[in-house]
């Protein structure tokens, strides 16, 4: 038995890229052969890591094809065409609402994405949800198949490298309170809540305080404007700091500085920043959406507003409060556990005996 | 400490202390929505730097690649669909490289055209508040 894992993009350092050369790698380890295909392969990678796709694939019966679905891609619509048998990892498509006005390409890909979804309905025998919240949007698409969940498994031990110590220094030890967020600019992700949230923060509780919004804004210009704009208009764009597309190494700095982490989103499938978070012991503070509460467990506060001075006050709570810091970093560090390498494994491997017996 | 570590904690019960504090710490100013930031009003020099943007939005799209073929239908559709497919992608490939290479040079001429239209645009503030001041000064 042949597995194929089949991207539309596979590339350096997303979730999902990572999601599959992890599973690969635990295919390898318990003896299945397998492969990466990829409609665009990015050449950062090892060599060998993924095959271009190339005229398609051609799989007999009994051959196993684990498809990641996030995007809208013609891929999407030849699938069934590719033969074997066909399960789908269901990583989400971000509503089409969330780009509209910032980018017509994006808005069209969701819709596009979405017909996808809802196309292959009824032509996968099984799905892996990385969250409840993602399984429950298959059932609303109309999947009747099972569908497990089985976590993203994330590579902790790459976090543990050196951050950039240029980052670090420059940030490092002037005695602000340094709140952070990571992920891309989008406006699913509701940045400009979390620029709000930080001017009550700095206004009422304390000013000596900076907001690092990490990420990169590629294809989010416009939305990244009117960020930058909505800053200036509060009177914090010297402390809300949009460092772009960084290199990894500074991410980690990102996180070392971090007092307090905060996320606005409105829409996530999983959401791996508040794992990273966890890893590096920094206490976070959400918006209650998506799979985000899912994620987070007890491993934070929820915020079930958008009330700017309700998070400003959360935030200088966690951000003070020495006692309540160490508990909500004692759940986070048990929360975290149930990601480990080890448990999603086990998770996982569970769901390739149920792929098995398809 | 430790022991406030190991207890179970009641994250509602937190909250809710957090939204008494808050609402008896008030009132509160109201803070300007994001919603009252204009998406796309032309601001003089916003308006060549919106230019630049939408030029870098589109610039992900200009390489043309190799499209990939369906292979449906029966066995012997799937063989005559891939021979021809392989016999053209022959002249396929140069000419996508062809299209791709001159997109980007439309590309550069784009990107090229919104530096000078931001520069004019700043000499054109320039003028205008010089004019401003020599009528004022009337």
């Amino acid at each position: 038995m042949r597995i194929v894992q089949l991207l539309s993009v596979i590339s350096f350092g997303d979730a999902v890229s990572n999601d599959a050369r992890a599973i690969a790698g635990i295919l390898t380890e318990n003896g299945f052969e397998n492969e990466i295909y990829a409609e665009h392969v990015d050449n950062r990678l090892p060599r060998g890591t993924a095959h271009a796709l190339d005229g398609g694939l051609h799989l007999s019966p009994e051959d196993l094809l684990i498809y990641h679905a996030s995007t809208g891609t013609q891929l999407n619509f030849d699938l069934p065409s590719f033969g074997g048998r066909q399960v789908m990892i269901y990583h989400n498509i971000t509503p089409r609402e969330f780009f509209h006005g910032y980018n017509t390409e994006a808005e069209q890909n969701m819709r596009y994405g979405y017909e996808g979804m809802r196309f292959l309905a009824d032509k996968m025998r099984y799905c892996i949800a990385d969250s409840d919240y993602n399984r429950q949007q298959l059932r609303q698409m109309g999947y009747t198949c099972p569908i497990d969940v089985c976590p993203i498994l994330i590579p902790f031990e790459d976090y543990d490298r050196e951050p950039d110590q240029k980052v670090l220094k420059r940030y490092q030890g002037d005695g602000y309170t340094n709140l952070l967020f990571v992920g891309r600019v989008s406006p699913n992700k509701k940045h400009e809540d979390i620029i709000r949230a930080f001017y009550c923060y700095q206004k009422r509780h304390n000013p000596k305080s900076r907001l690092i919004l990490a990420g990169n804004a590629g294809g989010m210009e416009l939305y990244a404007d009117r960020l930058r704009a909505y800053a200036q208009t509060l009177g914090v764009a010297d402390r809300v700091i949009f460092p772009g597309h960084i290199k990894f190494d500074a991410i980690l700095a990102c996180y070392r500085l971090a007092d307090v982490f905060v996320c606005m989103s409105e829409h996530e499938g999983f959401c791996v920043p508040l794992l990273e978070a966890m890893h590096f012991g920094v206490p976070i503070v959400a918006y209650r959406a998506a799979a985000v509460p899912e994620t987070l467990g007890a491993g934070g506060l929820l915020l079930d507003s958008k009330d700017p001075w309700i998070a400003a006050a959360a935030i200088d709570r966690l951000a003070r409060d020495q006692a309540l810091r160490a508990q909500i970093l004692e759940a986070q560090k048990k929360r975290l556990a149930d990601f480990s390498y080890a448990s999603v494994r086990g998770q996982l491997l569970r769901c390739i005996e149920t792929l098995k017996s398809l | 400490m430790a022991d406030n570590a190991q207890q179970p904690i009641n994250i509602e019960a937190i909250m809710d202390e957090i939204r008494e504090q808050v609402k008896a710490g008030g009132p509160y100013e109201d803070v300007p929505a994001f919603e009252g930031i204009p998406l796309d009003e032309p601001q003089g020099p916003v308006e060549a730097a919106m230019l630049s943007q939408r030029i870098a939005q589109r610039a992900g799209n200009v390489a043309v690649g190799n499209p990939t073929p369906r292979y449906d239908g029966s066995k012997w559709k799937r063989l005559y669909k891939k021979l021809v497919y392989k016999a053209i992608k022959c002249a396929l490939t140069p000419l996508g490289q062809r299209v791709t290479e001159t997109n980007y040079v439309f590309l550069q001429c784009l990107e090229d055209s919104a530096d000078v239209i931001a520069r004019q645009q700043q000499q054109i503030d320039q003028l205008t508040r010089r004019i401003e001041a020599l009528e004022k000064g009337k």
